[in-house]
């Protein structure tokens, strides 16, 4: 960051590079869409790129960086088509997948499952769980008090185990 | 007494300490409540997990790169505005003592001007680095989801 808030373009394109997935991976989870996420991505980048003057690693960079991503989702929701996802949840017959095409079900009822939370429920499970984040981060992260966090986590993995009851396994 | 769930989420995710974590398995091995509800929450963590994304493949570099290319940094979009104003109105004044024509267009300037007018090395952008999330207002207690 010091070599990009010094004009060192070369900087900005690892930045990228290292963190591109990782961006778009939350960008597409949040939208399920792939263009979005790209255009997010490099929207976050662009952002990295003009605050780079007055960055302060009093947060870590991920944590910041996430706050951009996150900043940039929420906007882009407000305007963008949804992608087209089942709006009930696939039931699930409380069996294990046996087979490649049940195991892809349960991942599309999962994404459905997901995609079809409260976008801040959408927000906070997906820094919990697929990057790993603590509550404190994603406090952090967001600009939500921690106890915020923990309600909104509480609830959406009340909202999953709803949705996808029926595809946990050994369920009668 | 029973954790909160949140606490039993942050077991699942392996977010707490050593410590912690040994409390936390000596009450379950005794709350039946509990050892179903952290059996239920890892369950559905795993699951969740199994949703792999794997991005196309994609190099956004170079197209950041260019785009940052054509944004120079140091452009405080709000005071090259207020400075354009401010430099087209001098302008303005000038043009007319030299000329009196109220009725004379501005010049356009540049943010190069602007920044000479104002005396500044640089126009620094505003974009805000730390910007609030919209709509902030935390979840109810009652468990009602903000608007």
């Amino acid at each position: 960051m010091q070599r990009l808030a010094g004009g060192d373009m070369n900087a900005l394109a690892e930045i990228v590079r290292r963190h591109q997935d990782t961006v778009r991976a939350v960008a597409y989870r949040m939208s399920n869409r792939w263009d979005v996420a790209d255009d997010v991505a490099q929207d976050a980048f662009l952002r990295v790129y003009r605050s780079a003057a007055r960055y302060r690693p009093a947060a870590a960079f991920r944590t910041w960086l996430y706050r951009i991503v996150v900043n940039l989702c929420m906007d882009r929701a407000r305007v963008t088509r949804p992608a087209e996802l089942p709006t009930e949840p696939l039931p699930g017959n409380g069996n294990a997948p046996d087979s490649a095409l049940a195991q892809a079900e349960k991942i599309a009822a999962v994404q459905q499952a997901v995609g079809g939370l409260p976008e801040r429920q959408r927000i906070v499970l997906i820094l919990h769980r697929f990057e790993q984040q603590a509550q404190r981060q994603i406090a952090e992260a967001t600009g939500w008090s921690e106890s915020a966090v923990e309600s909104l986590l509480t609830r959406a993995y009340q909202q999953l185990r709803e949705k996808l009851a029926g595809w946990k396994d050994g369920q009668d | 007494m029973c954790p909160e769930e949140s606490i039993l989420l942050n077991l699942v995710a392996g977010q707490v300490t050593v410590q912690t974590r040994e409390a936390l398995y000596a009450h379950v091995s005794e709350c039946a409540r509990c050892r179903e509800l952290l059996a239920e929450l890892r369950q559905i963590h795993e699951m969740i997990g199994e949703w792999a994304v794997s991005p196309p493949f994609v190099d956004l570099s170079a197209a950041v790169l260019q785009a940052a290319r054509q944004q120079p940094v140091g452009r405080r979009w709000w005071m090259s505005a207020a400075a354009a104003v401010l430099l087209a109105g001098s302008g303005g004044l000038i043009a007319g003592l030299v000329a009196p024509s109220p009725m004379e267009a501005a010049a356009p300037v540049t943010d190069q001007q602007v920044a000479e007018a104002m005396g500044l090395d640089a126009l620094v952008d505003q974009s805000a680095m730390f910007v609030p999330l919209l709509n902030l207002e935390e979840p109810a207690a009652t468990g009602k989801e903000p608007s």
